[in-house]
């Protein structure tokens, strides 16, 4: 029991390059390349599939601090509140992680209906916190506006969790007992 | 061995990281909190646009030293050009201005586009290279010609953030424009001014009653299209008389923006029995441009308001009394 716990603790490896690097990365291509691209009239949420790729595969240890941070990196670029994304992306860790053994991650078809509900709430989540500012446009349309994303974002993540762990074998990241990789 | 039970208080939940980070997040994020720190560290990239002095090359060879000459002196042609177009793009914006608003083309300022996009999905900002250093500040409008784009929301020392009317935080105040001349097809800075009439006297007539029918608020929707957005404008009058194709532009009623500056055409007009619903086909397109316009435009006090306000009513009275 306590062996595998310590081997379940081991220290990440790559997790600054991969939490700081990846998530500046993201909203960079967000920011400058991503938002040129119109599909159904949205724009694909790359940096939420990113933390939930870490959400269900990555080591637990530092529970919410990498997905928070991720967000940090996505709220410096975009123009609201500095913390929302943040926030909401210690909210979907806090969630999801403690349930990822029951998720059947390891499916692309699970993993494209998690990412759509996650991109979807995080999404619904976000117009929610610009309604507590006055803004908005109004939950029919967000909802409608989430939806899309969903839509267009969920498909992605099967292509996302192939390339990451394709990457990981690269760089000869363990997988730890569970199923979980050590990042 | 037993483990000790914890006691569970009112208290216990605040004690939780993220439950305080949300505490926390509300009042900053109603404050607006951010914006500054986000420009501060962009501020370098406003310094970066300038030029920089070629090294010293000493220890080379003279045809190593020919062939680096070479290639700076092909660098500063293609610089040279891009600046010659910038400027071109710049004169063209001022000139528009400069005939349909001659009374800003005084608080016109060129800025340069640094950043043209928002890691959000929801949020839609652009990032320029001027700042209050400049005499930009928050709230100015921010255009292309006389076609607003949106106006600054957070000014640093030489670097601004620019919210666009697409951002779903935006709202405008507009004025529809009854019989306006139609928008043509070809979407370039000037396209717009080659077409409006000047024997049409709409913009004397902003304030007449008619169009204090046509006023309503347009709101940014969030959308992703790159080009030529759809925006709503809810709760217009149903008394007044629109019809697609109709002007759509600024009105000062809030004081956030000066009137006339051009937003699109009425492309739909929806009738919900007591009001209308338009969408609004926007003339805003950032394809087309590195530069925008900043117009130094400043809201006017409550004092300032009541003083127009009062002036005018007055001489409404001197021209009655006649």
């Amino acid at each position: 029991m306590a062996m595998s716990r310590k081997v379940r603790m081991q220290h990440p490896q790559y997790r600054v390059a991969f939490v700081f690097g990846g998530g500046l990365a993201l909203s960079l291509l967000c920011a400058l390349l991503i938002n040129r691209i119109e599909v159904l009239g949205v724009w694909p949420d790359i940096p939420t599939l990113y933390v939930l790729f870490f959400t269900i595969f990555g080591n637990p240890k530092g529970r919410y601090g990498p997905c928070m941070a991720i967000g940090f990196m996505r709220d410096l670029l975009s123009g609201g509140p500095l913390g929302t994304y943040a926030i909401l992306y210690g909210l979907v860790n806090r969630f999801l992680s403690p349930r990822r053994q029951m998720l059947f991650r390891e499916n692309p078809v699970t993993q494209m209906m998690l990412a759509a509900f996650v991109v979807f709430g995080v999404n619904m989540a976000y117009h929610a916190s610009m309604v507590i500012v006055g803004a908005g446009i109004g939950w029919s349309n967000a909802t409608e506006h989430s939806l899309r994303i969903a839509a267009v974002t969920g498909p992605l993540m099967p292509f996302m969790s192939f390339g990451m762990i394709l990457l990981f074998a690269k760089l000869n990241i363990a997988r730890l007992p569970g199923g979980n990789y050590n990042v | 061995m037993a483990r000790r039970k914890r006691m569970m208080t009112i208290a216990t939940p605040f004690k939780h990281p993220l439950v305080l980070a949300v505490l926390l997040y509300l009042p900053l994020a109603i404050s607006g909190f951010g914006l500054d720190l986000r420009l501060f560290m962009l501020e370098p990239m406003a310094w970066a646009s300038g030029t920089a002095e070629a090294p010293n090359h000493e220890e080379l060879s003279d045809d190593e030293r020919k062939a680096l000459q070479l290639a700076s002196l092909q660098d500063q042609v293609a610089e040279l050009a891009w600046e010659n177009e910038l400027l071109r793009q710049g004169y063209v914006q001022l000139s528009a201005i400069k005939a349909e608003l001659p009374e800003l083309s005084d608080d016109a300022i060129l800025a340069r586009i640094l950043v043209r996009g928002d890691s959000s999905n929801w949020r839609h900002t652009i990032y320029i290279n001027l700042g209050t250093e400049d005499g930009v500040s928050v709230g100015n409008p921010v255009t292309i010609g006389h076609t607003l784009i949106g106006k600054v929301r957070e000014a640093g020392l030489n670097i601004s953030a620019v919210q666009l009317i697409t951002d779903a935080d935006c709202v405008v105040p507009v004025t529809i424009v009854p019989g306006a001349p139609t928008m043509p097809e070809e979407r370039t800075a000037t396209a717009f001014t080659k077409h409006i009439d000047p024997d049409n006297d709409w913009r004397d007539n902003i304030f007449t009653d008619v169009l204090q029918l046509n006023r309503g608020l347009m709101r940014g929707e969030a959308s992703a299209k790159p080009r030529v957005p759809n925006l709503p404008i809810s709760d217009v009058n149903l008394e007044s008389r629109v019809a697609e194709g109709d002007l759509v532009v600024t009105n000062d009623a809030q004081g956030h923006f000066p009137s006339g500056l051009l937003v699109g055409k009425v492309s739909q007009v929806h009738n919900r029995n007591t009001f209308l619903d338009l969408v609004v086909e926007s003339a805003m397109d950032l394809t087309i441009t590195d530069v925008v316009t900043v117009i130094r435009h400043r809201r006017p006090t409550l004092d300032e308001n009541m003083r127009m306000t009062m002036e005018k009513r007055h001489l409404d009275k001197i021209e009655e009394d006649k």
